[in-house]
């Protein structure tokens, strides 16, 4: 208000100024009076003039003044503001105290979080430790007793229900005295146990293992144990089971690069989800991520063979359809294929007795005519049927008999059956 | 009488499909086997018409192929004689025989057997079309290659090992047997 009314002020003076000086300052130079009259009037112009400039100019100070006053109080204005954020600093550094607080707390929980992993891991340790202690004794006891479980005070009686003649049902299924797998190769130096003397090999491969003057063959667990008749100590060990990894263990790395060959590709393929590895003669099912074998195939051309045994997933039926006639399961013998071979093994032991057929990779129709079959091979019988003309080819494979063309090589038709 | 002449018709007919369907086997396929190839054939099969006390046949036992020659093949099947297991590094036939090298063993006897009956005159005319030289695939996965030395067929393993037959188409119910003078491994 002060401001508005100084300016209103300012305004009228401004105004009322140029109006009384004008007509002086003119009618003065234009009246024409003597020269001292007009100094005279002159000199008292200008001091009047130079009185009310300052008078004028006065309230221009006044208004600097004010003006000078207002941003004064703004800025204490600014500088309380200043002070009052100044005041507030204190509460984000309790802030970044109390964060660091938490920071300080969450690496405790942490450090908790570590300690009891560690006893957990510790308890665990424990826990394997006494488990091996226990099969340790178990096997001892196995050794000089020749069975553990069999008897009424076996601990698998004592301990409930699920057990077979005192023996764990997985334990039992193998039929070798209750002997814990991975023990039976600890045996070789040592006294074959009891259990396993009289343990003999399965008839069917008896005839493969004879017994001989200077040793014994006895079987036991997936093992066949080659015995000292001077030392009766066991001198060898065979795994009958193919290849030399397990499902439960880590592929080696190196044989992660190390493919399936391109003839059994078709029958074990290779993708994302399931990873086929080939080693030693065996193809390896492996957990892409992992390199934990989930379960292999050992082939017959390198490592797989009669004496050893099927790996249990080997449970069913699946031989192709031109051999069920041929080769169906009875209560003794079984019958599996695999690429390569159609095996026959004994339905107790699983022990493979023998190879009931050898099989290529085979044909199929529409395929290219594979590498090694120029050369006419229709069995005997069927050549007044089946013989080679400029337009047409027969090939015998895996017993059936295929046409193909001579022009394109590629297998045309399947026109018999050769397995009669 | 008309009747009756019907009904003998369709007998007789009924047994010619009868017989038709005896022709077939368990498949649903033609069997079309000739009665004269199958006399030609003998009635012994491989591994009935292999020296029992022969090397080869002992080897073939101890990989467990014996069923398999036993079998209904058919299998061409390359026999070294004993003169060439003799004639082995010492203790390399001794040494194959134990269970612990069955698989080495496996691998060299399932590559002598070929699939199907492979006559010498077909290995013949597999090296004639083939300019000189025929490749045979065997049961092992692998291949021969056969090649003439004269009127002599020579077979090549894929290690470079050579053998000459020196009797031919020994025929057997199962397949048919090609002597050599040396193994192949």
């Amino acid at each position: 208000m002060t401001k508005l009314f100084l300016a209103a002020g300012v305004a009228a003076l401004a105004i009322a100024v140029p109006a009384a000086a004008g007509p002086g300052g003119q009618g003065g130079s234009r009246g024409g009076g003597g020269k001292a009259d007009r100094a005279q009037v002159d000199r008292g112009g200008a001091r009047a003039t130079a009185r009310f400039d300052r008078q004028s100019a006065r309230p221009d100070r006044q208004i600097l003044r004010s003006d000078r006053q207002t941003s004064r109080a703004d800025r204490q204005t600014s500088r309380a503001d200043r002070q009052t954020l100044r005041a507030e600093r204190p509460i984000r550094a309790e802030r970044v105290a109390r964060a660091q607080n938490r920071q300080i707390d969450r690496q405790a929980i942490r450090a908790d979080r570590q300690t009891m992993r560690a006893d957990r891991q510790a308890i665990r340790a424990g826990r394997i430790d006494n488990r091996s202690a226990r099969i340790d004794n178990r096997a001892s006891r196995n050794l000089q007793n020749g069975t553990v479980f069999a008897g009424d005070s076996g601990w698998g009686q004592a301990k409930g229900r699920g057990f077979i003649e005192g023996c764990p049902p997985g334990l039992y299924m193998k039929n070798n005295g209750c002997l814990p797998p991975g023990q039976a190769k600890k045996l070789i130096g040592s006294v074959l146990p009891a259990a396993i003397v009289s343990s003999s090999m399965p008839i069917a491969l008896s005839s493969l293992y004879p017994d001989t003057a200077n040793s014994y063959y006895r079987y036991n667990d997936g093992y066949m144990y080659r015995v000292d008749r001077g030392s009766n100590l066991v001198n060898a060990l065979l795994p009958l089971l193919g290849g030399g990894y397990l499902p439960g263990q880590y592929l080696p790395s190196n044989y992660m690069s190390s493919y399936v060959p391109s003839a059994y590709s078709s029958f074990y393929p290779n993708n994302q989800s399931q990873c086929t590895r080939y080693a030693n003669g065996v193809i390896y099912y492996v957990d892409c991520r992992s390199g934990l074998i989930e379960n292999f195939m050992p082939l017959y051309d390198n490592g797989y063979g009669v004496g050893q045994m099927l790996p249990s997933s080997y449970g069913y039926y699946n031989l192709p359809q031109q051999y069920r006639d041929l080769y169906y399961n009875s209560a003794d013998t079984g019958y599996w294929y695999a690429p390569g071979a159609i095996y026959q093994y004994d339905q107790r032991t699983s022990l493979i007795t023998s190879v009931a057929a050898l099989l290529s990779p085979g044909m199929s129709i529409g395929q290219r005519l594979p590498t090694g079959y120029n050369a006419y091979n229709v069995p005997l019988g069927y050549r007044d049927t089946y013989y080679d003309t400029p337009d047409n080819w027969y090939r015998y494979s895996n017993g059936n008999i295929y046409q193909v063309n001579p022009a394109t090589q590629l297998v045309t038709a399947l026109v018999a059956s050769a397995l009669t | 009488m008309k009747n009756m002449t019907a009904t003998l018709a369709l007998g007789a007919a009924l047994l010619a499909l009868g017989a038709c369907n005896n022709n077939r086997n368990a498949n649903g396929m033609d069997n079309a086997q000739t009665t004269e190839a199958q006399k030609a054939a003998g009635d012994k099969t491989v591994a009935a018409g292999l020296a029992a006390n022969g090397k080869f046949l002992a080897a073939a036992k101890a990989a467990g192929l014996d069923q398999t020659l036993a079998g209904p093949g058919p299998y061409t099947v390359i026999v070294a004689d004993d003169s060439g297991f003799d004639a082995l590094p010492p203790g390399t036939y001794d040494n194959w025989l134990k269970p612990e090298n069955r698989a080495q063993l496996t691998g060299v006897m399932t590559n002598v057997i070929l699939p199907g009956t492979v006559l010498a005159d077909d290995i013949s005319k597999a090296i004639d079309n083939g300019k000189g030289k025929a490749v045979l695939a065997t049961m092992g996965g692998g291949t021969l290659t056969a090649t003439k030395d004269g009127d002599k067929i020579v077979l090549t393993s894929a290690d470079g090992k050579k053998a000459t037959i020196t009797k031919a188409d020994d025929k057997f119910t199962n397949g048919v047997v090609h002597h050599v003078d040396s193994v192949l491994m």
